[in-house]
Order: C-alpha cells, then sequence, then structure tokens
C-alpha cells in the first residue's frame, strides 16, 4: 500500500524552478534513499513531502489523504540537516532535546508524564545515547548529536522518517552505526524512511530503493540499487569516478 | 541595626521586588537564549512615555505604562513583518518613538519631570499599595503562563524551524510571549528603572549559562542569582542610599563574575 504519494508536483522561488512535475509513490516499510548532485531539488523535496514547503502545483497525498488536510502530523517525522538550525551552545540536556519530540503529539498546557519520560528513554536506548540522557547536547560529538535528533523524531512514534543528510561531518565509524540504527529501525519498528544523502555506496545494501535526482527531475533509469558509474555520471551530469574507501565509497567529481 | 522591614515601604518594596526577582530572569531566559536581549530595553524606553502619559492624565502611571508598552510589543511585532528583512529596525524605531513621546509628554506636565526619576532609576520609597497590587497579580499572570506554556516556549526557543513542523502554534505562542515580556519591562522598572530593566533580565540569564546543565536549570539559577541581587540590593539601597536600581544591578554584575570564575 502507498504510504506517501506525490501526484505531479512542481515548485519554484520568485521565477526559478526547483522541481519540475515530479510524481512518485512509497510503500510501507520501505527504505528509499533520494541522491543527485548539490541543487538537483533533493531537500525540496523532503521538505514537500513533510510539509515544510507548500509546492507550486501538484498534491502531496499520505494514505490517500492530502496533507493540507491532515492536522495530526504526528506519524510524519522529520531530522533536518543539523547545521542549519542548531544552536550548540544552547544549555539543554540529551533528554530534554529528546522530549521535544513529545510536546506537539501531547498538547498545550499539559505536563510530560512518567510514561512519556520512559518513552523518551526508550527512544535513547534505540539510539545507544541512554548514558548521555544528562549531558548538555554542546558537548556531543555530530554522530551522538544525529542520533539524539533521530531520538527525538522517534519518541512520537512515527510512521515515516525523513532524514537530510543524515551523515554529513561525521566520522566513519558514526557513521556506520547510524546506518545500522536506521536498518534496525525500518526492519524491527516497521518505520518508513526516506533520506536524502551523498554516500552512494554506503547505502547500496541497506536500502530498498535509490531515487535519482537530477535538475528537478526523477531519472527514472537509476532506480535499482546496484548503480554503475556510467548510469551515475547520467544523474551527476558530469563522469563520476567510484572510490571505495575501507567503509564506503562516494561520488567525487572528476 | 534598624529593622529595615519595620517600614512599610519597605514590606512593599520586598513583595515587589521579589515578585519581579521571579518574572525578569524568567522571561529573560528565553529571550537571552533567542538573542533577542535587546527587547527588553526598547520596552522600557517606550514605557517611560507610558509613565509620562500617567503623570500627565493623573492616573496611576504602572497602570499607564502597562497599556502603553502592550500596545508597543504589537507595533513590534507589525513592523517585524514589514521589514521582515531587517528586523531590527522595527526594534530602533520603536525605542525612539517611545522616547520621543516621553519627553513631549513630560514637557507638557509640569513638575513630572522630578517624578519621572523613579522610574528611571528605580525606587523603593515611592512604590505604592496600587503598585504591589499590580505588581502581584500580574506577576501571578506571567509565572503560571509560562509555567503552562514552558514545554512549548522551550521548544521554540531551542528550534522554532523544527517547533513548527512538529505542529506547535508558534506564531500565537511568540504573540503571546511578546504580551508577557512586556508585563514584565512594566512591572519591573518600578523598582529596577527602565534604563536598567533589561540588565535584570539579561545578566542573570547570562550568568546562569556558566553553570547550568540543563535548560530547567538555567531557568533556576537565573531565578536564583535574580532573587539574591534583588534582595541584597535592596538592603545596599536602604543602608546606603543608593539607587535600587543601580545596587541591584551591580550586585548581579558581581554573581556574573564569581560564576564566571568557576570552570564548568
Amino acid at each position: 500500500m502507498n504510504l506517501v504519494e506525490l501526484k505531479n508536483i512542481s515548485f519554484a522561488y520568485d521565477t526559478k524552478k526547483i522541481l519540475n512535475n515530479i510524481s512518485l509513490k512509497i510503500n510501507k516499510g520501505e527504505f528509499v534513499a533520494i541522491i543527485g548532485p548539490n541543487g538537483s531539488g533533493k531537500s525540496t523535496l523532503v521538505n514537500i513531502m513533510v510539509g515544510n514547503l507548500v509546492p507550486t502545483s501538484g498534491e502531496v497525498l499520505y494514505d490517500g489523504v492530502k496533507l493540507t488536510n491532515i492536522k495530526n502530523r504526528s506519524f510524519i517525522s522529520y531530522v533536518p540537516q543539523k547545521s542549519y538550525s542548531f544552536n550548540a551552545s544552547f544549555p539543554a540536556s540529551v533528554e530534554e532535546v529528546v522530549s521535544m519530540g513529545l510536546y506537539a503529539k501531547k498538547g498545550l498546557f499539559k505536563k510530560l508524564s512518567r510514561k512519556d519520560w520512559e518513552e523518551i528513554y526508550e527512544a535513547l536506548k534505540i539510539v545507544d545515547m541512554l548514558d548521555y540522557k544528562h549531558s548538555l547536547i554542546g558537548r556531543l560529538s555530530g554522530g551522538q548529536l544525529q542520533r539524539v535528533f533521530i531520538a527525538r523524531s522517534l519518541v512520537a512514534k512515527p510512521e515515516i522518517l525523513f532524514l537530510d543528510e543524515p551523515t554529513t561531518g561525521i566520522d566513519a565509524k558514526s557513521e556506520k552505526a547510524l546506518y545500522a540504527i536506521l536498518k534496525k529501525l525500518n526492519k524491527e519498528k516497521g518505520i518508513t524512511i526516506v533520506m536524502v544523502t551523498h554516500d552512494v555506496w554506503a547505502i547500496t545494501d541497506k536500502v530498498s530503493r535509490i531515487i535519482c535526482m537530477s535538475e528537478g527531475k526523477i531519472n527514472e533509469k537509476c532506480e535499482a540499487v546496484d548503480l554503475t558509474a556510467g548510469e551515475l555520471a547520467e544523474v551527476y551530469g558530469y563522469p563520476v569516478k567510484i572510490t571505495k574507501h575501507h567503509h564506503n565509497g562516494s561520488v567525487k567529481n572528476d | 541595626m534598624i529593622d529595615i522591614f519595620s517600614y512599610e515601604f519597605m514590606r512593599r518594596a520586598f513583595i515587589a521586588g521579589s515578585i519581579i526577582s521571579i518574572i525578569a530572569p524568567l522571561t529573560g531566559s528565553f529571550l537571552v537564549l533567542r538573542r533577542l536581549s535587546q527587547i527588553g530595553d526598547t520596552l522600557s524606553h517606550v514605557a517611560l512615555a507610558g509613565v509620562a502619559a500617567g503623570i500627565l492624565l493623573g492616573i496611576n502611571p504602572t497602570l499607564s505604562s502597562i497599556i502603553v508598552v502592550l500596545l508597543a510589543s504589537f507595533g513590534i511585532e507589525r513592523l517585524r513583518k514589514t521589514y521582515f528583512r531587517y528586523s531590527e529596525i522595527s526594534i530602533a524605531i520603536v525605542m525612539s518613538a517611545g522616547m520621543a513621546i516621553a519627553i513631549i509628554l513630560l514637557s507638557l506636565s509640569r513638575g513630572g519631570a522630578a517624578n519621572i526619576m523613579n522610574y528611571l532609576f528605580g525606587s523603593i520609597v515611592s512604590v505604592t499599595n496600587t503598585d504591589v497590587i499590580l505588581i502581584l497579580t500580574l506577576g501571578i499572570v506571567v509565572v503560571v503562563s509560562i509555567i503552562l506554556l514552558y514545554k512549548e516556549l522551550l521548544y521554540i526557543t531551542f528550534d522554532e524551524e523544527a517547533a513548527k513542523i512538529s505542529g506547535i502554534p508558534v506564531s500565537y505562542i511568540n504573540f503571546f510571549f511578546t504580551i508577557l515580556v512586556a508585563l514584565t519591562v512594566a512591572l519591573a522598572m518600578r523598582i529596577v528603572g527602565a534604563l536598567l530593566v533589561s540588565a535584570l533580565m539579561v545578566i542573570p540569564a547570562a550568568a546562569s549559562l556558566r553553570i547550568a546543565k540543563s535548560f530547567k536549570q538555567t531557568i533556576f539559577y537565573a531565578i536564583l542569582f535574580s532573587f539574591v541581587s534583588v534582595f541584597s540590593g535592596i538592603f545596599l539601597s536602604f543602608y546606603l542610599n543608593l539607587s535600587p536600581g543601580g545596587s541591584i544591578v551591580l550586585v548581579s554584575l558581581l554573581i556574573m563574575g564569581l560564576v564566571s570564575l568557576k570552570k564548568r
């Protein structure tokens, strides 16, 4: 069954077209990666899917219902690129940050209950950060921080989790741990995952589908997980060399 | 030592002072973390226009300043939308408008100039019963509102974008919070003085940031530091015949200095 369906989505800033007539279906339980060069519209597409941006034309449907008609959106969760809106010197503890994921669901004027706190600790346990619950978030490494933000997304028990470049700026070991967590969430908790990423070869054995974007469109040719350098070159618009690191590969402008 | 509490006006000053010492850092901590420290300063200048209007019209200046500051806070929000690319402009415009109106109104009311000094620099002897009742009731309104909206305010302060996406009514809460800040400024001005109101909103929070290990602790320490500053400031002002606002702010700066020595 389709969880998300995009129908003829276009998006433009002023006169600049970012997305051009995109249609797409994502099924329940999928683990989808969206790849593509900078400026191809990946993040814009995700922002439209979570309801953060309103498309110029087209519709976003969840289980057949228009997103604009859905009031309670706590089943959708979004982990943005952390560098944008995050102030590292903010005096909040890890548990406080994770608890924020429950606030909207809880509603105005209501305090968190003991059961809510149990769920917060459970989410921290899933991302293996329970030992840090009293730490200041400013003291964490990039990878730990990303896991805390994922925990914040998990407490509201979402059905679908969107992540925008979750591995930017974190080391290889943390990256591996992060992917293991995502895979576990997908397989064991049945959470549908949609992730924007650059790490093409790090994800091929983890995701169920890769969506390639270039110039605001979806490239239908590369909906497989075993992409060749030639197919990628077509997506990225320049020759691509596959460089295998000890942990993964990455796309480089050659 | 003279029993300071045997004086009626000192009892009033301590009641008003204790409420102010709680609400100023309570709203101030959120402002500091949202990089809006200047709003307190702007609103306190506008509050002076309210005081001048009150003196001229013969009504309680604390009450008239509350009304004027509330109107100004709506004006700031309005201007911020008009000049959304240069939102500091709204702060500068409202601040100058407030000062200009205050000066004009003062020159119209003969003899008002002496009275307004109490509001510029703060005063403990001139706090009236009406002031105490206003500060007590509205102070409780501010505290209860912040307790009720605590989790939403925390989320908005931490990450406004994420709060909005998660479904928190961010613009309503921001608007309501501006009202709470306006009330705090108008009430705190009575004792601390318009020129130093924002100091009491900012300095205890700044000191607290050095040692707090969570947001809850940040608020707790800010209130603690502010409480100590206000009480010792009023004592100093009484025994040494100093301005209460100046004494309070100097004590809070001293606390900040001491806290800075401690390693986190």
